[in-house]
């Protein structure tokens, strides 16, 4: 199909320096659009070539796919790589770079149209004789829609028909405040994804996030790369996945993958994604969305299959073939990754801001970062700033490795969840293997930062570093210095 | 300066006998200084937790500068008065760093009968302000007293060293440009009220503090005005209305750390300079003093052997080793700082007040500060002393110690009797500071010399009766005698009625001297000058 | 005690003792330097990365990252004192304003959102933390404030 040897990436963070990696090694060239307040992202480093975008929001500027199509082809570049989040999974982009010549890295537009609508997703793979969960819809009857959804029963979960990442999502326990969270969650759906419809699930309790990384060809062939078990969340969001799923055996296993390949190839997937499941304690597992686009924690299921999934994705659009069988996808070890934010778990996960006075990533790990030393946090994107990813021979070591990592990595001008996420790594339920997605709501003991060990250490630097403290003790009397705290 | 040879064997009998009693004296004076430190009525804790107040001393911890000492003054002070209901006088009263400075703190203990003075509080309070008038010491005043003790007002109000002289003390003091500052945490009624206000700066709490000359209750029966605490004399009015109080305070943690900026912001003023060198730890441990000082009162022991475990390097330099050797004089440091020591190994006799006379004089023209070692039971008596003319001899040492500009200090370190007293810089003699061991005695003679006088007196009578005794019943009267007069010379008794500045561990003595060399610098010293010496 | 230190936002009351010459010291007596990337407090040795911005000193140590912030006494506990109150609608987390409720003057209820933000893609309610009157708003639609900046406050009602 289409050669190419310029791939622009349309992404920012550490996703896009995650990308342009791949692509240099490749061997091609590495172009990358960017936003002017973001100079000192590694990813900038890594590029050929970089073209500033503006807009009226950083934000703003990713989304304009006119201006990255035009930077593209002023830059040369002969596919154009959206990494997640931004234009990812928006059928229109794809289709005008498409129509603008280049190659959308990524499913065709219509496929990507039918598993963004999150509806008509649904009732694809209901009607092909997959799994889904009790739902109302409000494209079936917006007048009727709450109603059904009370009919329901609590607890229900409340989504955007066009979301994705957990943007808009909200839980109601409590049917009286329906009105007031589905108000909201359109709102959310219109800012976000600028289509306010809605549809509600029984929302199944404690349920396991499981997901099977796809990847499809443009010749028919379709594999899975095994699953992977994104349970710990909070608002609804991923921060620490591994693979393999601790809940599976190689029988379950082998029913989910299955699952998920069967309905990769009844879209007429191709490119990587992923089938998303929820599945409840008793091991029964339902659709719940998939994922046209490479995942944010695409390097667990990297690190137990030994394959770069993003050189796959440019491979398989420049219409190669996958070049192997099911037979051939092997894995060993297990993999974790964390997601680094910057976010105060101790204020409801609030994001946080701040200048990346220092950074430095630990050794044993895979280190993903989107912020260097110099840069700065700032509110106009995600709170997410990289990702560590171990891998070990077992869960275990896999932990132990997590935690050391975790542990090792340095990064100060900006809170972060690195010392929450130790604290839930240690938590005896994680330990385990007993996740669901409402364990980190559960634990809320873990939120508080508990009195550092070294709490004395920290006071004694702070009162070294204060010319405050300094001068008050430098003003004592020397005979009485010396005599300390003493006492008759 | 050399050192000083040990001549203590310390696997000696005797060292190892005078040891456990002297530690056994020292756990005893520990536990009678937390139980009048910590040991209060449930009653009066819940008080004080009700109404939201620190306890006296978690107030002065709060107020004195991060890891410095705190030298307490007189804690046993009414320890035997009052049926031991009055702890400390109700008082907390010492020496230490607030915001870089010097200060003596004085602090009423509302755990104590709501912070009442009684009469000994009065004293203790007065002798506060005099040190702090003698040593320029800036003063911070902690106030939560409920006023003065109605029943025993006859002895703490009309009388010239009375509740007055507190108010006319605080007067001196600002008059000679020592800052005092007073943190108002309870009332302060009445003559309480004078205390924020002759003060330089005044804090004030908010909610519980309050300053007013009659309280509510009093303004209503004398004029019928119904009025609240907040509104009559609380941090709110005093601040913004009547200008009493400085600075109004939202808690007392808030008060304490404005009352520390206050101090930390006051020019630091010069000291007076003295022979100094950078400090040693003595080479003899201190700890030894407890097999030094002898468990039997009247045996004699070598002061050397004491001041080998206070100074700095175990150094002195004897002055007149060879005459008068029952007064030991000569110099040395403490901290640094160089002192003239006058220490007993013995009676006074007319060569060693001669010595002691003429070391004094050279200590006030070295600036040199005097520090007396007692262990004193008086001058020599007899006819071929009183011949020598020992009585002008004790006279030109009475002249000198009481005509000495430079500091003094004084220890009781066993015995201050007689005369002795006197020539060693008793309590009389306007020493700076002045403190006893805990096993020393203090009178006008020993125990056994006014027994035998006291029940003298009582066998003749009793023989002029025609009755012959027995030693059983001899033993019989004067046992008593002794006992009772052991008990009132004891330093529980001396220091319960403020007869020192405290009773002090051993151990504690050397840093308890230092600060109080430290802190007797803030005032200068005069010209030399004496009144007539008799020759 | 000197002052306070915040760590990761909670105080600790603290003061230094000793002094330059003699070393510095925590208030029990431990001994306290830094050697390098080596801080010492008594026998026990801490490897530490420090980072200094403004007044805020982060340091990674024991494996954590941590932020300090020093304050004075007596601001910090006047503040400490006065913010029970409970009338200041405070700003969670850095962001701008998407909706603004309610107008000066109006009559809120406790738990009424008074205003609504947004933040790194998340949108937060503000809510009153007490029934009261709206005294002030200091942010309208699309105005961007810092974390803890003041957005309204109430008065009368106190509840």
């Amino acid at each position: 199909m289409s050669g190419f040897d310029a791939v622009l990436v349309a992404n920012r963070g550490e996703i896009a320096a995650r990308i342009l990696r791949s692509v240099r090694a490749m061997g091609l060239r590495a172009l990358l659009v960017a936003h002017a307040d973001d100079v000192a992202a590694p990813a900038l480093a890594l590029a050929d070539d970089v073209r500033f975008l503006t807009g009226p929001t950083p934000v703003a500027a990713f989304l304009d796919g006119a201006q990255i199509i035009a930077a593209a082809r002023d830059m040369g570049a002969g596919a154009i790589h959206p990494g997640y989040g931004f234009l990812a999974e928006n059928a229109d982009f794809a289709a005008a770079v498409a129509a603008a010549g280049l190659v959308f890295i990524g499913p065709p537009p219509q496929v990507i149209r039918l598993m963004g609508d999150k509806v008509r997703a649904r009732n694809f793979v209901a009607a092909r004789g997959f799994p889904v969960a009790p739902s109302a819809i409000e494209d079936d009857d917006p007048a009727g829609f709450a109603d059904a959804a009370r009919a329901l029963g609590p607890p229900l979960l409340i989504k955007p028909s066009a979301g994705g990442g957990g943007k808009g999502m909200r839980i109601v326990r409590d049917l009286g405040l329906l009105d007031e969270e589905l108000a909201r969650a359109r709102s959310e759906g219109l800012r976000y994804f600028g289509d306010g419809r809605l549809f509600v699930e029984r929302y199944v309790e404690r349920p396991r996030h499981i997901e099977v990384q796809v990847l499809g060809d443009a010749h028919g062939g379709v594999v899975h790369l095994f699953e992977r078990e994104c349970s710990l969340q909070r608002r609804f969001q991923k921060v620490v996945e591994e693979a393999p799923s601790p809940a599976l055996d190689d029988k379950a296993r082998a029913r989910i993958c299955d699952a998920a390949v069967g309905i990769a190839a009844a879209a007429g997937y191709q490119n990587a994604g992923t089938v998303e499941f929820i599945m409840g304690a008793d091991g029964a597992f339902y659709f719940l969305e998939m994922n046209t686009r490479l995942q944010v924690e695409h390097p667990v299921t990297e690190a137990i299959t030994g394959r770069d999934l993003v050189a796959d994705q440019i491979r398989i659009a420049r219409g190669e073939p996958l070049g192997f069988a099911q037979a051939d996808v092997t894995r060993s070890g297990h993999a974790i990754e964390l997601r680094i934010c910057a976010e105060a778990p101790g204020r409801d996960f609030a994001p946080t801001t701040g200048p990346v006075l220092h950074l430095a990533l630990p050794a044993g790990a895979r280190s993903d970062m989107g912020v260097a030393q110099g840069g700065a946090v700032t509110p106009a994107y995600d709170s997410l700033l990289g990702k560590l990813i171990v891998h070990a021979a077992t869960r275990a070591e896999a932990l132990a490795a997590a935690d050391a990592a975790l542990a090792g990595l340095v990064l100060l001008g900006v809170e972060t969840n690195i010392a929450w996420l130790r604290r839930l790594l240690a938590d005896p339920d994680v330990v385990a293997g007993r996740l669901h997605t409402g364990l980190i709501g559960d634990r809320a003991d873990l939120l508080a930062e508990p009195e550092p060990v070294a709490r004395d250490a920290l006071l004694a630097l702070a009162l070294l570093h204060s010319a405050e403290a300094r001068r008050a003790a430098d003003a004592v009397p020397a005979l009485n210095a010396a005599m300390g705290g003493w006492r008759t | 300066m050399r050192r000083i040879e040990t001549r203590i064997d310390p696997r000696s009998a005797d060292f190892v006998a005078n040891g456990a009693a002297n530690r056994a004296i020292a756990a005893d004076l520990a536990e009678r200084q937390r139980a009048a430190r910590h040991d209060r009525p449930q009653r009066d804790r819940d008080r004080l937790a009700r109404q939201g107040k620190m306890f006296v001393r978690d107030r002065i911890e709060a107020l004195l500068d991060p890891g410095t000492p705190f030298l307490e003054l007189s804690t046993l002070a009414a320890n035997r008065a009052y049926g031991g209901d009055v702890p400390g006088a109700g008082q907390v009263s010492g020496i230490g760093i607030v915001g870089g400075k010097e200060v003596i703190i004085h602090a009423d203990d509302a755990s104590v009968k709501g912070g009442a003075w009684y009469p000994l509080s009065v004293k203790k309070i007065v002798r506060t302000l005099d040190i702090a008038i003698e040593n320029r010491l800036p003063v911070i005043h902690l106030c939560d007293s409920a006023g003065g003790f109605l029943p025993l007002q006859a002895d703490l109000f009309p009388d010239r060293q009375h509740a007055g002289r507190i108010f006319r003390n605080q007067s001196i003091l600002s008059k000679m440009g020592v800052p005092q500052v007073a943190l108002v945490l309870g009332h302060c009624t009445a003559g309480g009220a004078y205390i924020p206000a002759l003060s330089d700066y005044s804090v004030i709490v908010k909610g519980t503090g309050a300053i007013f000359l009659g309280g509510p209750p009093l303004v209503k029966a004398a004029t019928g005005e119904v009025v609240s605490v907040e509104d009559l004399g609380g941090a709110a009015m005093h601040t913004s209305v009547s200008g009493v109080a400085d600075y109004p305070a939202a808690s007392e943690a808030h008060g304490i750390a404005i009352t520390r900026e206050i101090m930390a912001a006051l020019s630091p003023r010069p000291k007076t300079v003295i022979d100094w060198q950078p400090s040693e730890p003595p080479h003899y441990d201190p700890d030894e003093l407890y097999g030094i000082v002898p468990r039997e009162h009247r045996s004699q022991f070598d002061m050397r052997e004491v001041i080998a475990r206070l100074v700095d390097g175990s150094r002195f330099h004897d002055y007149q080793p060879a005459f008068g050797p029952t007064l030991v004089c000569g110099f040395a440091r403490i901290h640094g700082y160089k002192v003239g020591i006058l220490a007993n190994n013995g009676v006074l006799f007319s060569d060693s007040a001669l010595k002691g006379t003429h070391f004094i004089q050279l200590c006030d023209k070295d600036r040199t500060p005097l520090l007396f070692l007692q262990n004193i039971t008086g001058f020599m008596v007899g006819q071929a002393y009183e011949r020598g003319g020992i009585t002008k001899d004790g006279a030109k040492m009475i002249m000198a110690v009481s005509g000495a500009s430079v500091p003094k200090f004084t220890l009781n370190a066993n015995a201050s009797f007689g005369a002795g007293t006197y020539g060693m810089s008793g309590r009389a003699f306007d020493s700076r500071f002045l403190f006893s061991w805990p096993q020393s005695q203090v009178g006008v003679m020993g125990a056994e010399q006014a027994a035998d006088v006291l029940s003298e007196v009582k066998i003749r009578q009793l023989q002029r009766e025609g009755r012959t005794l027995s030693a059983e019943e001899i033993a019989a009267i004067r046992d008593p005698v002794i006992a009772d007069y052991r008990d009132q010379a004891s330093a529980w008794h001396a220091t319960s009625e403020l007869w020192d500045d405290g009773v002090l561990g051993l151990t504690d003595t050397r840093n308890a001297l230092g600060m109080c060399i430290s802190a007797a610098l803030n005032a200068p010293i005069p010209e030399p000058g004496y009144g007539v010496f008799r020759m | 005690m000197t002052g306070f230190v915040l760590i990761d936002g909670v105080a600790h009351p603290a003061g230094l003792a000793g002094n330059a010459t003699l070393g510095y010291r925590l208030a029990d007596g431990r001994a306290i330097r830094l050697e390098g990337d080596l801080l010492w407090v008594g026998d026990a040795r801490w490897p530490v990365i420090v980072a200094r911005d403004g007044d805020t000193l982060w340091a990674h140590i024991d494996g954590a990252a941590h932020r300090l912030e020093w304050r004075d006494a007596v601001g910090h506990l006047a503040e400490a004192a006065g913010a029970s109150g409970g009338d200041a609608m405070r700003a969670p987390m850095p962001g701008s304003v998407i909706a603004v409720n309610v107008a000066v003057g109006d009559v809120v209820a406790a738990g009424d959102v008074v205003l609504v933000i947004e933040s790194m893609k998340l949108e937060t309610a503000i809510r009153a933390p007490r029934a009261g009157v709206v005294a002030t708003l200091a942010y309208g639609v699309g105005a961007v404030f810092d974390r803890d900046a003041l957005l309204a406050t109430l008065e009368g009602e106190a509840g």
